[in-house]
């Protein structure tokens, strides 16, 4: 498969922002999954790593606001802090994924990733900050505990995803990074 | 069993349910400012009582209305506590390493909570009241000066409106791969972080792989058939305002004003 | 005595206004080695009562006992029933996602107390059952080592239906397993359900297909709007055809050729069901000449 069409890259968007509804359903059986695994992340990064920033950005502002109508969750007072974190990762996955080319697939989805999550998150954290606080107390002390909490959610975005991209690449709907020294 | 949830969304005939969608958006985000700009008790007091009657005229009841609230407790505390022991005030009640408990953090927290229970109230009035498909038809309309900065809106109508109709299929799928996989042997729990990530593989591939495939037939099918990138107008319905929307709107706005005076 | 099935009701959404009674009141026996067909309308309750005898779904009333154990009874060991009953969903390729064919088909055996040496012989033969050979003696075959995404359909089929058979079930559950197969895959299925069953392993069917459930059930199980409406060999569920209209199901095409020949009067035996003895009674017409007359 070649590069993706425009219109191709809007129905795929559509499909992640219909999964930001459905897997946290999906999840909704394992016990604790919403915490441990925050499924929603998932769709977003991945519609920004293979259909660029502006599809990411849409799928991170959309994916949450359905949920939320159609699920109920999120409560609609964390919908905007949740927006925020969610559309930061999907436009900064689609940038770095643009930008670095290593000639490993692999480095550039664990780069991509890496920096959409912290991205997201500092860009979360000082939303929150903001909003709740107006600067009456340390922003930084905020920022740093809600990163730190943030660990474990990067370490399992870090496997599963990858996971995700590469079955998508062997199934051919998703055109490959580096064709020659993929075959 | 597929059809697409409801979200928090209930049913009934109210003046609030029978508002145009568009119009009683414009009302709920005028009222949220009216509760971000409230800053005095007389202001508090104005907007908690504009609240009350939306709540009245909906016949939803109270504890619709306050769904969500109560869950909150837990944040709210913590809202008050940072309040009460960062606040930059001259006079302090009590001081100890970087904390410094005051009256005025007291009442400033009180504040923020306040105006984030009524932010919520008004959320859970305006989901309760409108469909989950409405309420995305009026951000659509809402959407609309966005073109003048390049945004394709027809385009992102498009996006949305496939990714509703995407949802009972895939949440059918989703669930059938689940019991699939359970019948497998697979088991989605485990202690260790990375197992944890490890065993839901099974679990999330193929769900991807599924609506990608669903996706990909789509979008070829939509080529075949000529959809090309659009350039056009958005066809939105011209409406005709109704007595009760233009009341509405008009009482959210005057709120609104008021509040900005106080 | 694998399978007993008594007063069973399952109720979707309750207390909800979308309530729907998905199965009211059903009993049925399966005996050790017997291959059951279950057939019905779309929206009867086919895939509830089988997903509840997996013991995917928990059902309202009623029970259901593998081995004369309640499965849903307290103190039951679910890993014993992954071990001895084994169920394929209607498209279960959509279940692939390792890396390797090997690793999925080796799944189910993830958490079996087994070597290395015995899981790999496990894939192997599972492997061989649906018709992958291997070139050597011991090795796997070839396809064990693709990846499962990047096969065709019909590969994709039967690599996850080897998911399935590698834990040895001794029980086997296919929900709509003809539903996409060109002809040669329908048959190729077939024939791997027909071994299986000589070898002894109880199955069940759920599927529309008339012919193939007339051609290798032992017995049929018709449901209808979620009640057991009839239960008897495909002779006698398909022997009137104006009552297998009246169960809301369709005949085979081998019924209705060897009806629409039986009443030309171009057949002597009435009421047959199976190819090869539709077949057989064809060419006995044709050698006595009775079939002269008409084209």
């Amino acid at each position: 498969m070649n590069k993706l069409s425009y219109v191709k890259k809007a129905i795929l968007t559509a499909a992640c922002i219909s999964l930001c509804v459905v897997l946290p359903m999906a999840f909704h059986a394992i016990p604790n999954a919403g915490n441990i695994y925050c499924p929603m992340h998932m769709p977003v990064l991945l519609c920004g790593l293979v259909c660029g920033w502006p599809f990411g950005l849409l799928c991170g502002v959309a994916g949450p606001l359905l949920s939320s109508l159609f699920t109920g969750m999120p409560p609609a007072a964390y919908l905007p802090s949740m927006i925020i974190e969610l559309a930061a990762y999907g436009l900064t996955a689609g940038l770095v994924m643009r930008f670095v080319h290593t000639r490993k697939m692999m480095a550039d989805l664990y780069i991509s990733l890496t920096a959409a999550l912290l991205a997201g998150r500092i860009v979360a954290g000082a939303s929150r900050a903001l909003t709740f606080a107006s600067g009456s107390y340390s922003m930084e002390a905020w920022i740093t505990g809600y990163f730190v909490t943030a660990l474990p959610g990067l370490l399992i975005q870090l496997t599963l995803l990858p996971a995700v991209a590469f079955a998508l690449e062997k199934a051919r709907l998703i055109p490959v990074r580096y064709p020659r020294t993929a075959g | 069993m597929s059809f697409l949830p409801a979200g928090s969304y209930r049913e009934g005939d109210s003046v609030l349910h029978k508002m145009d969608p568009f119009c009683k958006l414009l009302s709920a985000f005028l009222l949220l400012a009216a509760v971000i700009l409230s800053n005095t008790f007389p202001g508090y007091g104005l907007a908690a009582g504009g609240l009350l009657a939306v709540i009245l005229v909906s016949r939803l009841g109270l504890g619709t209305a306050l769904s969500g609230v109560k869950r909150m407790r837990f944040f709210f505390c913590l809202i008050l506590l940072m309040n009460m022991a960062f606040y930059e005030t001259e006079q302090i009640w009590w001081k100890w390493w970087i904390f410094r408990f005051s009256g005025d953090g007291l009442v400033q927290g009180m504040q923020v909570v306040l105006r984030v229970a009524m932010a919520m109230v008004l959320g859970n009035l305006l989901v309760s009241a409108t469909s989950p498909l409405e309420l995305v038809g009026a951000m659509e309309s809402l959407m609309y000066p966005l073109k003048f900065i390049g945004v394709p809106i027809r385009d992102v109508a498009m996006i949305l409106g496939v990714a509703i109709q995407f949802i009972p299929a895939f949440s059918e799928e989703a669930e059938m791969i689940r019991r699939a996989q359970t019948a497998r042997g697979a088991r989605f729990e485990s202690r260790r972080l990375t197992e944890k990530a490890k065993s839901i593989v099974p679990l999330v591939v193929p769900i991807f792989l599924a609506a990608f495939r669903r996706a990909d037939e789509l979008a070829i099918a939509m080529e075949a058939r000529g959809y090309r990138r659009t350039k056009g107008k958005l066809g939105r319905r011209r409406r005709r305002l109704s007595p009760a929307d233009a009341i509405g709107l008009l009482l959210c706005g005057l709120l609104c004003a008021a509040e900005a005076v106080l | 005595m694998p399978i007993e099935v008594r007063n069973l009701s399952c109720r979707y959404g309750e207390k909800t206004p979308l309530e729907v009674q998905a199965l009211s009141d059903i009993s049925f026996r399966v005996e050790e080695g017997e291959f059951v067909g279950i057939m019905g309308h779309t929206g009867c309750g086919k895939s509830t009562l089988i997903q509840l005898m997996a013991g995917l779904l928990a059902p309202g009333e009623g029970q259901i006992l593998i081995d004369g154990e309640d499965i849903n009874g307290p103190g039951y060991d679910r890993e014993t029933l992954r071990g001895t009953l084994g169920i394929v969903f209607q498209y279960p390729e959509s279940q692939l996602f390792e890396t390797t064919v090997e690793k999925d088909v080796a799944f189910a055996l993830k958490h079996l107390s087994l070597s290395k040496a015995e899981k790999a012989e496990r894939v192997r033969w599972a492997l061989e059952a649906v018709g992958f050979r291997s070139e050597s003696m011991t090795g796997l075959p070839e396809i064990a080592g693709k990846s499962p995404l990047a096969l065709s359909g019909g590969e994709k089929r039967r690599v996850a239906i080897a998911g399935v058979l590698a834990a040895r079930p001794r029980i086997l559950i296919f929900d709509e397993p003809l539903a996409g197969l060109d002809p040669s895959g329908r048959q190729g299925f077939l024939e791997l359900t027909a071994r299986l069953h000589r070898q002894g392993t109880t199955i069940l069917m759920v599927s529309h297909d008339g012919d193939a459930l007339c051609g290798y059930a032992d017995r049929i199980l018709v449901l209808d709007r979620g009640r057991l409406s009839a239960e008897g060999t495909p002779e006698e569920i398909f022997g009137d055809l104006g009552r297998t209209e009246a169960l809301h199901i369709g005949a085979g095409e081998v019924r209705r050729i060897a009806q629409a020949l039986y009443e030309k009067g171009r057949l002597e035996k009435p009421g047959i069901t199976k190819y090869k003895i539709l077949l057989e009674e064809i060419k006995k017409t044709i050698k006595t000449g009775k079939a002269g007359e008409g084209s």
